[in-house]
This record gives structure tokens, C-alpha cells and sequence, in this order.
């Protein structure tokens, strides 16, 4: 999948800059970069685990933050991180997915939330999705 | 933000006026001397501090404290009043850890007594009190016994034998609220609460064996039960994942009910309705229960460091007494005198201890003649203080600072901090440092906060609380 992503300074917190090339793709990117926050290295053997989620949420921008929440008490409740994504159905403001990840028994990083501050989903020139998310750790 | 904008009130107090941006309500004041602006304009805070005055039923000023730094909706350090009647409740007001706070207990030993302890009482603590995300507990709480914790809070613990009458007493509220409703907390938020209680997480979160390094006050030292040399013990905590998880979903609930209300705020993290409306009543009563359940979750902890302190030292053990909890992220019904009226008002504080003065009715009874003692944190491995409430903070609405307040980002801490080295740094120092990550130490390096001594002779200086002792580690314990 066609998606990058990268860390930026914020004096308190964390903030995740992803750019994909479609919708799917900032979800699988955000995902994977939320995970590279929690676990930088995941353990390489580990047992698997899945989750369904679906969100149902105001617009396109709330739906990002609402369906890394959803993954954030998964992670908690069953101790794994979560990086990749099988998305069933996805519109502007809802989501089905099932996430895959790996159990873990100590994160390396805990965040707190997403937050929806000065969050902004932005289309490029040559059609590319960007945004910037900001963790509360 | 141009230091020009800025009126100074006097050599520790701000004002930016309520023209400086039209939808401002209230004029914004923050407390900091001339060295502590530096870092100040150099972030987003104050334009987060201008936000925080538009906010519907603030009253007299935004405010923010000496450790004021950048955080989303409001800037870390934020308090609003917000007038119950006419006003708003904003769950981003008081940040996703609700009832983050601090709790000393005080030893009766000086640290040369029992100083070839310290060693084993450190990694004990560390094994009793799991530490960092995905260290919970073995032992899943059932969703019955959790809703009598998100009701009853520390409360229901000590009456299950996790404490003693006293830790109640010495404790802001009792140890529980009772507006709290479990009704009003989401399955999600109780199951990730199922087996957090009794753990400290992992960030800035810390458990420090201290001892008193300095005594300001030797009066109100002794009233506190303080003593040169003596070792203390603190707790920094929160609500964990239950907490962050009601926020999370009132957050959301009230985002999709602002057009409703017909609300603007700055910043969707401030997402808000009337504090009076159904939907802001129910919020408020699981806010009250989230602070429940970190009350709790501190009362936990304090029953298994006693575990720890009467396995390492046994019968010379004596007594690990509570000497007060206090919360520094929380919305709470207070009453002030606003236009000669004493009325309700909800203090949203955000990063800002409570420090009530002397004769509150709600502060117990033995620190009645002196206030109540405000607990402030130091970074990692440097002082942390004990400092009394006094009569001149309800200049704002008796709040305090809650730390030191970062400077560096956690990204560029690690990039310049290598975590061994700190680590090495502070046991040269004689600390001992009992830790999950070391990538989470260099992220607390002293070097990315504040200098919390600067911070805490501002909050002094300027009458929000005075000081009464210094604390030194000796003893860092962290996820």
C-alpha cells in the first residue's frame, strides 16, 4: 500500500504526519503509524490478533480520529498492537474493518487519545490525502 | 503572540485584554516572571489561553499557570470558571487523564535510618505497582465491583480494607465525589478499567521514594507531619485507560451536539454543551466518575506500597500516614463570590492543582489554620515541593501549578537524551532508577522541562500557594 508517514516535534505530545494516495490508504497509514508510536519494534513472534470495529461518526476528518480511538481501547482491553487493516466498507462518515495485530504484554509508549486538534484532512494537486494527527501521551 | 500585546499586571502576573481578538469573553492572565516568557512565547499557549476565553460562562479571566505550555484546546496549566447557569461543560477543558494527581504518604523514618532500605523498598515497589501500558493487573475486576468504585471511589476501597479512615480524610473530596453516575460511563471505558486499578501507567507517570531536602516553613512543616531528612513517598497518576475513554466518547457525544446548542468554540477539542442540558449533566457525573476511579486507583497503589514497605523493613515498618491527594486535571463544583454573589461555578483546571486556603470548609480539619498542602512534582530526578494554600489565590480560583512544564518535545528529548546515560547520571547522583523503558526516561530528562524551582518561586511569589518544603529523590520507579 501506498502510504508513508513520519513523526513531528510537538513540545508535549506527539504529533503524526500520514500521505497516502487514497482513502484506504491514510487509514492503513495512520494505523501503522499509530502502532509505530505504541510498539516501535513489534516482537517478532507473538500471537495474532483481530478485531472488527465500526464507526459511525460526523464527517470524514472525525471518522479518522474516532476509528484510532476505537483501536486505542482495543489495544488496551486486549493487550495488542495493531497495524494492519482490512477494510469492508468504508464512506465519508462510517467505517467496517477488522485489525490485525500482535499480542504484547509492555508498550513502549502509552498515548492517552486522539485528538481532533487542528486535525484537517487535505487533498493535494495530484490527488493525495494528508493530515496531521496530534496524540495526547 | 509579541511580548508587546502583553500587559504586565505586576513582576508574576500577564494580561492580554479582551480586545486583543474579538470573541474573546473575558480578559486571559497567566502567572510567569521575565526568565519563564522566554519559553512561553516560543510555543502555541498563549493563542491556546486566548481560545480558552472565549469559552460560554467563563468568568473574571482565562487563567494559566506558571507551567504553562502547549497542549490541544486548552494550553497545559489552563483554568477556566465556567458559571454553571449560563455556561458550558468542555470534557477538553480538563484534559483525557481525568483526575491526574499527585498523593504523598509520610514515613516516620529519616533517610540515614533506614537509608541501606532503599534499594530493596525501590524494587519492591516496582514489582507490587505494575508500570506502563499493557502492565495491568492479573486480577479483572467484575463490572459490579468497578461501578462501586466509579461511585465511591477510594472510599469503597477502604472500606474493603485497601486503607485506613485517614487516607480518606487526607484526600481533596474525601476520595470520591458524589455526583458521580457508573450509568453514565460507557461499556468500552469499564472494560478497559477492568484491570487498571492499582497501576501507574506509563508517560510522566511516576512513583518516587523522596526525602525532605529543605524546610521553608518549619511551622506549618510540623503541622504537615514534615521533618528534615524524612522519607516520603509520591504518587503520580491518573484515571488511565477508564478516563481517557470517557473523555474520548464525551468528546465525541458533544462534537455532534454543538450545532444543536448552537455553540462555536475555536478548537473542536473544546467540544462543549450547557453544563445544565441532559447531555452535559450526564458527562459531568462520568467525569466525577472517572475522578472516582483515579482516586481509587491511587488508593490502590498506597495499599500495595505499604505491602512493599512492611515486606522490606517489617516490624520497624511503622506507619506510611497520607498526607493529602490532590487532583490537577478535573472539572468541580466551587463556590465564589463573582459580582458579591457567592455562586456555583464549574473550575475546569487542566494541568493546575487545587490549593485551597486556610478555613475551607472543604479541607480537613488539622490543616484548617494553614491551608491545604499543594503538591507539586519536579521533573524526573530533580525537587519536587510541598507548598500551602493561601487566602491570595482566589486571584485564580485557588489554583496552583501542577509541575514543571515541558520545553522539549518527547521526540527531541530521546534524540538528545540517551536514556543509559541518564539513567548512569542519576544513580552517580545516588537516585535509583527502577524503570520499564529507558527510551521513557530520556523522554522525562530533566533537560525537557522547566526549572521547576523557577516555576514554584513564581507560584510562591506571586501568593497562589507558599512554600513549606523540598523534596529530593531518592528513589525514581516509572513505566
Amino acid at each position: 500500500m501506498a502510504f508513508q508517514y513520519e513523526i513531528l516535534p510537538h513540545p508535549a505530545d506527539v504529533k503524526l504526519q500520514i500521505t497516502a494516495s487514497t482513502k484506504e490508504e491514510l487509514f492503513q497509514g495512520a494505523l501503522a503509524g499509530m502502532a509505530s508510536i505504541i510498539q516501535p519494534q513489534m516482537p517478532r513472534k507473538a500471537p495474532i490478533a483481530k478485531e472488527n470495529i465500526e464507526v459511525q461518526s460526523l464527517d470524514f476528518n472525525t471518522l479518522l480520529v474516532d476509528f484510532l480511538s476505537e483501536v486505542l481501547a482495543k489495544t488496551d482491553i486486549s493487550h495488542a498492537v495493531f497495524n494492519k487493516l482490512k477494510i469492508k466498507k468504508l464512506t465519508n462518515n462510517s467505517l467496517q474493518v477488522e485489525i490485525e495485530g500482535q499480542k504484547s504484554d509492555y508498550f513502549s509508549q502509552e498515548i492517552k487519545a486522539v485528538t481532533h486538534y487542528g486535525l484537517e484532512i487535505k487533498q493535494d494537486k495530484s490527488g493525495n490525502y494528508q493530515v496531521t494527527i496530534l496524540f495526547d501521551i | 503572540m509579541q511580548k508587546e500585546s502583553l500587559i504586565k499586571i505586576n513582576d508574576y502576573l500577564w494580561e492580554i485584554p479582551q480586545s486583543f481578538r474579538s470573541d474573546m469573553l473575558v480578559p486571559a492572565r497567566f502567572f510567569a516572571n521575565e526568565k519563564l516568557m522566554g519559553d512561553i512565547l516560543k510555543d502555541r499557549s498563549l493563542e491556546q489561553l486566548i481560545n480558552l476565553c472565549t469559552l460560554k460562562g467563563i468568568q473574571r479571566y482565562g487563567l494559566a499557570m506558571p507551567d504553562i505550555h502547549e497542549g490541544y484546546a486548552s494550553p497545559i496549566g489552563g483554568v477556566a470558571a465556567i458559571d454553571i447557569e449560563e455556561g458550558i461543560i468542555s470534557p477538553g477543558m480538563q484534559g483525557y487523564d481525568i483526575n491526574c494527581g499527585m498523593r504523598i504518604l509520610y514515613s516516620e523514618y529519616s533517610e540515614t535510618e533506614i537509608k541501606d532500605k532503599i534499594p530493596q523498598l525501590a524494587e519492591k515497589i516496582y514489582q507490587e505497582v505494575p508500570s506502563g501500558l499493557g502492565k495491568g493487573r492479573k486480577i479483572k475486576m467484575s463490572i459490579s465491583d468497578l461501578d462501586k468504585i466509579l461511585e465511591r471511589g477510594a472510599q469503597k476501597l477502604v472500606n474493603d480494607g485497601y486503607g485506613e479512615k485517614e487516607d480518606l480524610e487526607n484526600c481533596e473530596a474525601g476520595g470520591f465525589l458524589e455526583n458521580a453516575d457508573a450509568s453514565a460511563v460507557s461499556l468500552l471505558a469499564k472494560q478497559r478499567g477492568q484491570n487498571q486499578v492499582g497501576t501507574l501507567g506509563s508517560g510522566n507517570h511516576f512513583l518516587e521514594i523522596q526525602k525532605v531536602s529543605e524546610i521553608y516553613d518549619d511551622k506549618i512543616a510540623k503541622i504537615f507531619g514534615l521533618f528534615q531528612n524524612q522519607v516520603v513517598i509520591m504518587i503520580h497518576t491518573g484515571s488511565r485507560g477508564l478516563g481517557h475513554q470517557v473523555a474520548t466518547d464525551y468528546i465525541k457525544e458533544f462534537m455532534g451536539l454543538m450545532d444543536k446548542y448552537q455553540i462555536k468554540v475555536p478548537d473542536r477539542e473544546f467540544a462543549c454543551v450547557p453544563f445544565k442540558s441532559p447531555e452535559g449533566q450526564r458527562g459531568f457525573r462520568a467525569s466525577q466518575a472517572a475522578a472516582n476511579y483515579a482516586w481509587a486507583n491511587r488508593q490502590m497503589i498506597t495499599y500495595y506500597v505499604r505491602k512493599a514497605w512492611e515486606n522490606v523493613l517489617g516490624q520497624k515498618a511503622g506507619s506510611l500516614k497520607a498526607l493529602y491527594d490532590v487532583a490537577h486535571n478535573i472539572i468541580k463544583l466551587e463556590k465564589y463570590k463573582i459580582n458579591n454573589q457567592l455562586i456555583e461555578l464549574a473550575i475546569h483546571r487542566k494541568g493546575a492543582t487545587r490549593a485551597f486556603p486556610p478555613h475551607h470548609p472543604d479541607i480537613p480539619t488539622k490543616y484548617q489554620e494553614v491551608g491545604q498542602p499543594v503538591l507539586i512534582p519536579g521533573s524526573m530526578g530533580t525537587a519536587s515541593y510541598i507548598l500551602h494554600g493561601t487566602e491570595e489565590a482566589e486571584q485564580s480560583f485557588y489554583s496552583a501549578c501542577h509541575g514543571a512544564g515541558r520545553t522539549m518535545s518527547r521526540h527531541e528529548a530521546i534524540r538528545k537524551v540517551q536514556g543509559k546515560e541518564l539513567k548512569k547520571e542519576m544513580e552517580n547522583k545516588g537516585i535509583i532508577v527502577k524503570v520499564g523503558s529507558v527510551f521513557g526516561l530520556a523522554e522525562e530528562a530533566p533537560q525537557a522541562y522547566k526549572n521547576i524551582s523557577e516555576v514554584v518561586e513564581v507560584v510562591h511569589q506571586a501568593g497562589l500557594a507558599k512554600k513549606v518544603v523540598q523534596l529530593k529523590p531518592l528513589a525514581v520507579i516509572k513505566g
